[in-house]
């Protein structure tokens, strides 16, 4: 267990994130954490990101972990479709690691099998 | 990884869910195996059918919900997912009763099963 | 052929009961840690001879049970052990 706490404030409160920047109360998320974490990330969300962002959060509501990259793909192009379940397209979102960036914004613990 | 050799990996699952992390354990190496391409069957022995039984609610415990994760080996494309009859008999369990479909495999089958693995994991 | 670690007393796990709805006479189990208590289950070693299974106890671990080998049994040391685990494919450690 790190104990080097990083903190993110939004709307007056102070949320606790983990060393790596992940939320580690998943219940303090809501859409204006979103966003101070994805600008935290560098990342300005628009309707696109916040697409991804809720389709990873129900993926995790129903198999309750997040999916690394190859299965975040799979998901996406099932539920969106071809142009957009491919890694290009996230990666233009998400930049670097979409499948872990993504995780993080949507409040989400760092993905399973991300080695 | 460089290695593009694929494996048959059996994952033997024989702990019922909740009172140890052996599941989630098996669960986070069983989705890497087949994350990296490799051949994976997963057996459910004993106690591990448990973790298919329909109808969990483990939202008042403090563990995570294993059950759930178990519905994403489809999405994995692990497919391979076997129980003997005798222990579904022994439970008083039928198929309907599991959340996943299972290959019901007799003790000939079983034995079959073993000598094509590469690698036995027990979880 | 396939090698069964078993490392829980019968009591414990019922994983030596699993091994042996299957097991096959090529196959050899390997008794270690609590698995070794399992040499105290005369019905279960009856059943392992008229099976004709090949078994195996490490030394170390009866000893340090106070649990003294007999005759009919195989005691390995460390390096039987590994050994064993060398000649047989795959080996199966049940937990």
């Amino acid at each position: 267990m790190g104990l080097s706490m990083n903190k993110i404030e939004s709307k007056g409160r102070s949320i606790l994130l983990d060393k790596e920047g992940y939320l580690v109360s998943l219940s303090d998320w809501n859409q204006s954490i979103a966003n101070a974490l994805a600008s935290n990330e560098g990342i300005t969300l628009t309707k696109a990101h916040w697409e991804i962002i809720f389709l990873l959060r129900d993926f995790h509501d129903k198999f309750e972990h997040a999916p690394a990259m190859r299965i975040l793909v799979k998901a996406v192009k099932k539920q969106l479709g071809e142009e957009k379940g491919n890694s290009i397209y996230l990666l233009t979102l998400f930049p670097d690691s979409p499948a872990k960036r993504a995780a993080k914004i949507a409040g989400l613990p760092r993905p399973t099998n991300c080695l | 990884m460089s290695t593009n050799e694929t494996k048959n990996l059996l994952f033997v699952f024989d702990k019922p869910p909740h009172s140890s992390p052996a599941a989630k354990e098996g669960l986070d190496a069983i989705l890497t195996a087949s994350a990296f391409g490799q051949n994976v069957t997963l057996l459910l022995m004993g106690d591990g059918v448990f973790q298919l039984l329909n109808n969990q609610d483990a939202s008042h415990l403090p563990t995570k919900n294993t059950a759930s994760i178990f519905q994403a080996l489809e999405m994995y494309g692990i497919e391979n997912i076997v129980t003997p009859s005798e222990n579904l008999k022994n439970k008083g369990l039928s198929p309907s009763d599991l959340s996943l479909h299972c290959d019901i495999v007799d003790n000939i089958q079983l034995a079959k099963l073993y000598v094509k693995q590469d690698q036995i994991l027990s979880f | 052929m396939t090698l069964h670690i078993i490392t829980r007393s019968d009591s414990q796990s019922q994983s030596i009961h699993h091994c042996l709805s299957f097991i096959g006479k090529k196959d050899t189990l390997l008794f270690i840690e609590d698995g070794t208590y399992c040499i105290l289950n005369n019905a279960l070693s009856d059943a392992l001879q008229n099976k004709n299974i090949q078994c195996y106890y490490l030394q170390a671990d009866l000893a340090a049970r106070g649990l003294a080998a007999n005759s009919d049994i195989e005691v390995v040391d460390y390096d039987g052990f590994v050994t064993l685990t060398e000649n047989h494919h795959p080996s199966q450690t049940w937990g």
